[in-house]
């Protein structure tokens, strides 16, 4: 164990309870952003997002994401996603810009298993030190799952979602390092 | 060209001295080993000196006519001019035969040939050159008398025996090509390589099979034993020869043997199968159920035996067939399928399968008992989909289509789907927007990327179906069309010119449907090569199957649907004339065609003009002629060609012609009962009985009217 610390290839490197597989839901395989999914990508955001990218978010989503975001097929199909960027103006924090699954596939695990993926990455990373994300404060689903991965409250940000009725938001975070 | 020697006694001024001669001999061999440009200069060289020299003006258009951009009226004027100046000289007739030859004009190539050899009767290179010229043209009489000149000037040569023996066979003359292959048996003895000797063989045993000796054929295949390597060969043959034997054991027992080299084969399971159940001892249920156990992965044998079940067999086979593509998640399921579609019974038992099947999973989550995953309920869906879409049911299928996409929306494969619903619905516009949705979200899918263009095509948006096209050409866009036609990529040409056509531009539209008969050309001049190559390799049976291919290429669904469409064409210029066809000439794309030429730098712009055809406005009817023949050739018993000829032949004012396709089309099958024929007879008949014939040929046609309208059912 000592000398997987070391090495900053731990299982469980948050003492979180994951075990070898991070948790893989059965039929599920995780895989890295691909430049042709892009599309698929913008499709899964519309069906289960309520706020719209615009379209360069998506045209520059493949160069700065693709190292640090991961993909979920189950069965083949592209079911979930964990969009991810580095953010060298923020002391080197991972960002973490959307999570999300298609609804006929939650409550198998998939989201855990996403994110623990993107930890995971993030932390074999020295140069990380954070990971962060934004969550509506009325997204109590969302806060409990965060919290149970590791996150805390940092902030509270006024008017975040300018185009959503409850547009308050939370800036969650997670030390990288222990 | 190097056993060619400068002419005897040649004509005053046409002598060389030795230098210049030696200088003229490296031409030669600077042109054949291909240093085009070397053997220019030193032409030139000996034409400073002789500038009457016929052999050299003719080698100097020889040689111009190799080079890129030559210009061919130029190198024409040369090899003439040299010709007049030595009417005896080999070369120059051989230099002229080459130069017809380079430019595919193969008639006039044979002359020069024949000339050449007028003059010099035992040159071998010019007799070698002639038989491919004859092979090519099929001049198969003339072909044996070189070939077998060839062989008695070169009997070391192993190329001369077999072409000898090939030419023979080509003939029908059995008996002598065999006596030719065991006299070369005899003296150069069998190939050295395994694989050649068995190919050697396997020649003689197919020119005895082909001569209808079925016994010592198989008796042939007996004493070769296995240095026969092409076993499936060696089966079909022998099974072919024992039916015709009617030894019906042994002919099963052949194929027996091939659906154990390749259960997957339908070609050797369908014939197993009606030989095992032949004298009814057997139904095919029974052996198909054999075959099933011995083969239980061949999907090919478990496609056959539910095709072949019916009842409660059928049931239970298909839920077999249905559970596997459901669980599995293969999207094509509906294809796989579609041969149950011409049965109602059937259609009904695929329905309830399905249906039973997404009650379960909705009420259990398992599928046959077993567990089902997230993904089943949308495989079920879309099974019932294309189910509806096979059946007719539009709707239907395109509301399961949106279940499917509610419930998992990053599937491509289900918008491939929808697109094909709507556009059996003839929602064109909508199907396209499907497809292009499919594509983007795979774009590396070629496939996609060629579904999107062509239904792009059908709603007539050719900028958008280029560019989408032109992805997977990666070259600039300018030159994707020049590019397609080189791909000789045969639907997109005919889908651009139907889409002309439907705009109203008949002129465009041909165009692009004689680029599909130039396609066809080349492909079947693309065989030339071949004649060289087999003489080298000695491939011979491979080579047979070639030309034989090349003699009905023309058979080939492309050409057929681009012939009825160029008749079509042709008849609308009948009609119309001229003027009106040059008037409706679609604005939109001849200014698109405009702009595009304006980009195009000159070699792009010669490379598009490689493709363009001409339209023959002086006499339609006659240009269109030899393609309706050839449809009727190739097409005859499809309902549609007899009712274009009948067209065509009044059109034309060959009523008699006319008749005898009215006469021909009655003989199809549930022709009695179509509404358009007995239309066009009626009219036929109205517009002959009352027009202005020969008495003899009125005389025929109002005797034939009466039983030919008799024959209607409808």
């Amino acid at each position: 164990m000592a000398e997987d610390a070391a090495k900053g290839t731990h299982v469980d490197p948050f003492n979180l309870g994951w075990t070898e597989d991070l948790g893989r839901p059965e039929h599920v395989k995780a895989t890295k952003m691909d430049a042709q999914r892009i599309e698929m990508i913008r499709i899964l955001h519309k069906a289960t997002f309520p706020v719209r990218y615009q379209d360069k978010f998506y045209d520059g989503l493949y160069r700065q994401a693709d190292r640090w975001s991961f993909l979920a097929e189950y069965q083949g199909m592209l079911v979930g996603a964990v969009c991810c960027r580095l953010e060298a103006q923020n002391d080197n924090r991972v960002y973490i810009m959307t999570l999300g699954v298609l609804e006929p596939y939650r409550r198998i695990g998939i989201a855990k298993f996403l994110l623990r993926k993107a930890m995971k990455n993030a932390c074999e990373t020295p140069e990380v030190k954070s990971m962060a994300l934004h969550v509506q404060t009325t997204n109590q689903l969302a806060l409990e799952f965060y919290k149970q991965m590791g996150f805390v409250v940092h902030s509270t940000i006024e008017n975040y979602y300018s185009t959503l009725k409850d547009n308050k938001a939370y800036l969650l975070v997670k030390d990288m390092k222990p | 060209m190097s056993s060619s020697t400068p002419s005897k006694n040649p004509p005053p001024g046409q002598q060389l001295n030795r230098q210049d001669d030696n200088v003229f001999k490296l031409v030669m061999k600077l042109y054949e080993t291909k240093q085009y440009k070397k053997a220019l200069k030193n032409v030139e060289t000996v034409l400073k000196s002789n500038p009457q020299h016929g052999e050299s003006l003719a080698m100097k258009g020889l040689i111009l006519s190799s080079l890129p951009n030559s210009k061919k009226e130029e190198a024409y004027d040369l090899v003439k001019t040299g010709l007049m100046k030595n009417m005896k000289s080999l070369i120059c007739w051989h230099v002229y035969g080459l130069l017809y030859r380079s430019d595919n004009n193969y008639m006039e190539a044979i002359k020069c040939y024949k000339q050449a050899l007028k003059i010099e009767d035992n040159n071998l290179s010019i007799l070698r050159d002639l038989s491919m010229l004859q092979v090519h043209m099929r001049d198969l009489q003339s072909l044996t008398d070189t070939r077998q000149k060839l062989l008695e000037l070169k009997p070391s040569s192993k190329a001369n025996w077999l072409g000898f023996a090939f030419a023979h066979h080509l003939q029908g003359n059995h008996e002598c090509a065999l006596a030719i292959l065991d006299s070369y048996e005899g003296t150069m003895g069998l190939p050295e390589t395994a694989y050649d000797a068995s190919e050697f063989l396997l020649y003689r045993c197919l020119i005895k099979f082909e001569s209808g000796a079925w016994q010592e054929t198989l008796d042939l295949f007996a004493k070769y034993g296995n240095k026969l390597v092409d076993k499936e060969y060696v089966y079909c043959t022998s099974a072919e020869c024992h039916e015709k034997l009617d030894q019906w054991d042994k002919a099963l027992q052949c194929y027996k043997e091939l659906v154990e080299i390749n259960p997957e084969n339908k070609e050797f399971i369908e014939p197993y199968v009606e030989t095992a159940t032949r004298d009814g001892k057997k139904t095919p249920s029974e052996v198909f159920t054999e075959l099933a156990n011995t083969y239980p992965k061949s999907k090919t044998v478990q496609k056959l035996q539910t095709d072949a079940a019916s009842g409660e067999e059928f049931v239970k086979l298909a839920t077999k067939m249905v559970k596997h593509y459901i669980i599995k998640g293969i999207p094509s399921l509906e294809n796989a399928l579609k041969s149950f579609y011409t049965f109602p019974d059937k259609v009904k038992v695929i329905e309830e399968i399905l249906t039973k099947m997404e009650k379960e999973v909705t009420a259990s989550e398992t599928i046959e008992g077993e567990p089902a995953t997230k993904v089943t309920i949308f495989n079920i869906w879309m099974g019932l989909s294309g189910h509806y879409m096979r059946a007719g049911d539009q709707a239907k299928a395109l509301e399961h289509c949106e279940k499917c996409i509610k419930h998992t929306p990053t599937a491509d494969s289900i918008f491939t789907l929808k697109a094909r619903i709507l556009k059996r619905m003839g929602k064109l516009q909508e199907a396209a927007d499907s497809m292009e949705e499919a594509r983007k979200m795979d774009p590396a899918d070629r496939f996609y990327n060629s579904k999107t263009a062509m239904y792009l095509l059908r709603v007539d948006n050719w900028k958008e179906a280029e560019e989408t096209f032109n992805i997977f050409t990666y070259k600039p866009i300018q030159d994707t069309w020049p590019t397609i036609c080189e791909m000789q990529c045969m639907w997109y040409i005919t889908e651009l010119g139907d889409s002309l056509y439907r705009l109203g531009d008949v002129e465009a539209a041909l165009k692009k449907y004689l680029i599909i008969e130039k396609t066809f050309k080349d492909i079947v001049e693309d065989q030339f090569d071949f004649h060289h190559y087999v003489t080298k390799k000695q491939n011979i049976r491979a080579y047979l199957d070639l030309l034989r291919f090349m003699d009905t290429a023309r058979n080939h669904k492309y050409f057929c649907r681009a012939a009825a469409k160029i008749v079509r064409c042709y008849l609308d210029i009948h009609s119309q004339g001229e003027e009106k066809i040059k008037e409706r000439i679609n604005q939109k794309f001849a200014d698109k065609e405009a702009a595009h030429s304006k980009l195009l730098s000159k070699e792009q712009r010669e490379k598009q003009s490689e493709f363009d055809t001409t339209v023959d406005y002086k006499t339609p009817l006659e240009s269109a002629q030899p393609f309706l023949e050839e449809l009727l050739k190739y097409r005859g018993t499809v309902l549609a060609s007899q009712l274009l000829a009948i067209e065509f032949y009044s059109t034309l004012g060959s009523p008699l012609r006319a008749l005898r396709a009215i006469k021909q089309a009655l003989t199809l099958p549930g022709a009695d009962e179509s509404v358009e024929l007995k239309s066009k007879a009626e009219e036929f008949f109205k517009n002959e009985t009352s027009a202005e014939l020969e008495v003899a040929i009125k005389e025929i046609i109002i005797e034939q009217k009466a039983e030919v309208m008799k024959a209607f059912k409808c």
